[in-house]
């Protein structure tokens, strides 16, 4: 394994970070919270010098494969998490380390699970840096290097592999680096646009960014200590809208963007997913009725939190753990489902079930046409016996980090089977709030130590779509690369 | 540049390789997964999968904002299809190959009907580059033609013992009459363009730019003359063989060669008259003996597998032949197949690729200059690019010693040679370019399609 190159990779990643840790110092500045400034701006310095340092040496070989992909990707991330925690543990805002962890790896997964009780007593630095830390891991952070720094060859595509979300990721255009610009762009423009609308809704500036911030990365950190039932309806119905629209794959506004917009529309996934929502949100309305005074509040309220539940946000507009078990059930599975491939939404997503679901339609088919040849399709293109396969196994992975998640949850004298059961799902597939003690109008805080290492694990596992992280944690991976750099 | 390139086989992939290099934006078209998903994985461009001759397929590849398309499938009418429904669909250069002799005697006609830019043969570009060398010393290892063949590119092996051995660039001048100048030297697997205080030694590798009058001056100083070569022995009769064995029969040089399958031996001998055809197995020792390997002058192994065609050479240097060339198709191992005794290596697809690269190069001069061809010297180490000067160069009528007081020649860039009017001039300080002038330089700088690349 080629050690020396992952090694400049993360030096690049680290001077990239010091880079962002420089906006929160800013933002302390703005509001005289110049003790926070300082840490910020010196947590960047270092950050910087052990950038610095990592990538002194351009190594000669620069050729990624695919297992230095998946090590780069999931070290960087953790790179990320162990240096973001520490302004926000050092400032005071979360005295704790681990919770900072917690809170920032939370952050950047765009889980939006806090371990906070009251949001609103932290310093803006901090609240600015929680709700960055969603846009940027949103999109990602190597597709923001691969777009900023130069091509390093074809097989930078590995990384962007590695971080995408997806069962296959593909090229719209052939340069990497011009791709991951694209990307970038789009997301930045409506992430603008929506800032805008929010302002609109007469949000101060300072609330209409990070809550743009938390919306685009679908990351769900709230910056009030109420739900959201405190915005306006139309900040709510807005939110909504935008939450949706970030869980759409970007590849298809770039569709837009070249000029052949009825190709938008003829996307499978995209319909399979807009009927799903839509009947969620109907069957939810008419559960909860009877909870709401009118029609149309009961819309607007399944409207909101099925949008958030889907796109892995996790805004909550209501308690929903009051809700009868119908649309709790309901939001269950759109936990589980999650948003479009490549959006910046989690959980399964929804290409993975529609590959499943067809499998499984070919099963029964065989059982009616023992020697019949039926080959299944997705998006006009045949479906190869590598995607399902692949497809089957991530589920079976899936299902045993949640398993072993949970079992490792039930520890916890805190938690009940509810709570270890939705807290699960509600890390690994970045979503922020489960049920029970968990649930939206609760927090993470008084979760075990141990407790938080297995969610942080499980929100990094599942934001990086579970090889990543399951490669690096092997022995197997390092074996022998480390006495190798030795020699 | 926007480029599409059907079919991703050998000398696609070499080709999407040289061109993703020359930071192009290519789009590849391959109906093998395998071949799409290793070429997205790893090289800076897309690839998809489908059939390149459907109309889809192209417009989906973006045929229609192309500027070049390449057709490099395995068959010679697909590429000429491809080529006909791009020309449909968009206004790109199309470039296919064909390999076919039967096509490519009547190539001309073909390619005005059909709007080709250019038509890629490999096998006919080696047979002519190998027919080029043919005969000479061993130890010249490559001569490339410039301003029509008014200057020579020609790359050696220092002899050992030779007058030249231990001296340094300035005082080689003294040593020979010839006018030339050295462009490139490699000692020691390092590369530099040689300035007068460096040292040759021997079995350095040397390049320089001569006319050829001058140069066969040169070479006689070095001791490297040119023998004359009056039969030859093939092994493997493939579309590269033919090509060779026609230029080769051109020049009165008498052939032979050894195919294994009767059919092909039958076609050969239809359509090679005046050679010998032998159907058996090259690497049977006693059929070579039987078809006189000892009074053979030359042996060149054709065969499709590389280590075939390298123990085969290694055993006819074993048998005192001095002019031996080998066939190599993968370019994995070419250090290693440089350090064995096998003459003159030569891969097919990258002296195609060459010449295509001028080509692609050529479509994006500007207007201070035109490229004429570009030759790679030491794999991608330099190159020595030849241009015609056109009016609106900034630099007319400024002499070379002007130039380079004023740091206006990028580093590392050697002015070889000017052609004007017929005469060859090998610059010294005073001289400068004018309009009209065909300039051959030679750089290390990667990429260079204008002179306005090397002379600020």
């Amino acid at each position: 394994m080629n050690l020396p190159l992952i090694f400049y990779l993360w030096g690049l990643i680290s001077k990239i970070l010091s880079g962002l840790l420089l906006l929160p110092a800013i933002v302390g500045l703005v509001y005289q919270e110049y003790d926070a400034a300082l840490i910020y701006a010196l947590t960047a310095l270092a950050t910087f010098i052990i950038g610095l340092l990592l990538s002194l040496k351009k190594p000669k070989n620069t050729v990624i494969y695919e297992k230095e992909g998946l090590v780069s990707v999931a070290g960087s991330w953790v790179l990320l998490s162990f240096v973001g925690a520490v302004p926000l543990c050092v400032s005071g805002d979360i005295p704790a380390y681990i919770d900072a962890l917690f809170e920032i790896v939370s952050g950047f997964t765009t889980t939006g699970a806090s371990v906070l009780a009251d949001v609103e007593s932290l310093t803006h630095a901090g609240l600015f840096w929680r709700s960055f830390s969603h846009f940027i891991g949103g999109m990602g952070i190597l597709l923001f290097m691969l777009s900023l720094l130069p091509s390093m060859g074809g097989s930078s595509f590995q990384l962007m592999k590695a971080e995408s979300p997806g069962p296959s990721v593909g090229k719209m255009v052939p340069k990497l680096k011009t791709g991951a610009l694209i990307l970038y762009a789009l997301y930045t423009g409506m992430t603008v646009i929506l800032f805008i609308f929010l302002l609109f809704g007469k949000l101060p500036v300072f609330d209409s960014m990070l809550l743009a911030f938390g919306t685009a990365g679908t990351g769900g950190f709230s910056i009030i200590n109420q739900n959201f039932s405190a915005y306006s309806d139309y900040v709510q119905i807005v939110v909504a809208t935008f939450m949706l629209l970030y869980g759409v794959n970007f590849n298809l506004y770039f569709l837009f963007l070249i000029g052949k917009p009825k190709e938008f529309f003829k996307n499978e996934e995209l319909r399979f997913f807009i009927i799903v929502v839509a009947i969620g949100i109907l069957v939810i309305t008419f559960n909860i009725l009877s909870a709401y005074g009118s029609f149309g509040e009961a819309l607007k309220n399944a409207y909101f939190q099925v949008a958030a539940l889907v796109s892995s946000t996790g805004f909550s507009s209501a308690d929903f753990n009051q809700w009868p078990l119908l649309s709790k059930t309901v939001l269950l599975l759109m936990m589980f489902m999650g948003a479009c491939a490549g959006s910046t939404g989690g959980g399964f997503k929804v290409s993975r079930v529609m590959i499943l679901l067809k499998s499984i339609r070919s099963q029964f088919y065989a059982f009616f046409h023992p020697h019949g040849v039926k080959v299944p399709k997705m998006e006009g293109q045949p479906l190869s016996e590598k995607l399902m396969k692949g497809t089957w196994i991530y589920l079976t992975v899936f299902g045993c980090l949640f398993l072993i998640s949970t079992l490792l949850l039930s520890f916890d004298p805190y938690l009940g089977f509810e709570e270890s059961f939705t807290g699960t799902l509600a890390c690994i597939n970045n979503i922020g709030p489960g049920l029970g003690k968990l649930g939206p109008a609760s927090n993470y805080g008084a979760l075990s130590v141990f407790s938080k290492i297995v969610c942080i694990f499980d929100m990094l596992a599942g934001r990086l779509e579970l090889y990543p992280m399951l490669v690096f944690i092997l022995p197997l991976t390092w074996k022998g690369s480390i006495k190798a750099s030795r020699q | 540049m926007k480029i599409v390139i059907i079919g991703c086989g050998k000398i696609g992939l070499a080709l999407t390789k040289e061109l993703c290099k020359a930071n192009h934006e290519i789009t590849v078209i391959d109906e093998n997964p395998e071949v799409v998903t290793n070429v997205n994985n790893t090289l800076d461009c897309i690839a998809i999968e489908g059939n390149g001759l459907s109309q889809s397929v192209q417009l989906s590849a973006g045929i229609d904002k192309a500027d070049l398309m390449f057709a490099v499938t395995a068959s010679d009418e697909s590429n000429l299809l491809a080529c006909m429904i791009a020309k449909t669909l968009g206004k790109c250069k199309t470039i296919p190959r064909v390999r076919n002799p039967l096509f490519s005697s009547e190539i001309g006609k073909l390619r005005e009907t059909l709007s080709l830019a250019m038509v890629m043969n490999p096998d006919l570009t080696s047979a002519r580059e190998l027919a080029r060398l043919f005969g000479k010393h061993s130890d010249i290892i490559d001569i490339d033609p410039f301003a029509r063949g008014r200057v020579e590119l020609t790359k050696i092996r220092v002899p050992k013992n030779s007058a030249f051995d231990g001296l340094q660039v300035k005082d080689l001048m003294t040593k020979t009459k010839a006018n030339v100048l050295l462009c490139s030297l490699e000692s020691d697997g390092k590369f530099e363009i040689p300035c007068g205080s460096s040292y040759i030694k021997s079995g350095d590798l040397v390049s320089y730019l001569a006319t050829p009058h001058e140069s066969t001056i040169l070479l006689k100083d070095l001791g490297l003359h040119s023998q004359s070569v009056s039969n030859c022995m093939i092994i493997g009769g493939s579309r590269l063989a033919f090509y060779l064995a026609e230029q080769l029969i051109a020049r009165g040089i008498k052939v032979k060669i050894i195919e294994c399958k009767r059919e092909r031996c039958e076609q050969l001998s239809a359509s090679l008259p005046k050679a010998d055809i032998i159907c058996g197995d090259g690497s049977d020792q006693a059929l070579l003996f039987e078809e006189g390997l000892e009074q053979t002058d030359a042996f060149i192994s054709l065969t499709n597998l590389d280590e075939e065609n390298v123990l085969l050479s290694l055993y006819a240097k074993s048998q005192g032949i001095k002019h031996v060339a080998t066939k190599v198709n993968h370019t994995n191992y070419g250090k290693i197949i440089d350090t064995l005794d096998v003459g003159f290596v030569f891969n097919p697809q990258s002296m195609m690729i060459e010449t295509v690269l001028g080509y692609v190069r050529a479509r994006i001069s500007s207007s201070a200059s035109n490229v004429e061809s570009i030759i790679r010297i030491s794999d991608d180490k330099a190159e020595a690019i030849e241009f015609i000067i056109n009016k609106d160069f900034n630099r007319l009528g400024v002499s070379l010693a002007e130039l380079g007081r004023q740091h206006l020649i990028a580093p590392n860039t050697l002015m070889g040679c000017i052609v004007r009017g017929g005469k060859t001039i090998i610059p010294s300080g005073s001289d400068a370019l004018m309009a009209g002038d065909n300039v051959i330089m030679v750089t290390t700088q990667p990429n260079v399609s204008d002179i306005n690349d090397l002379i600020f």
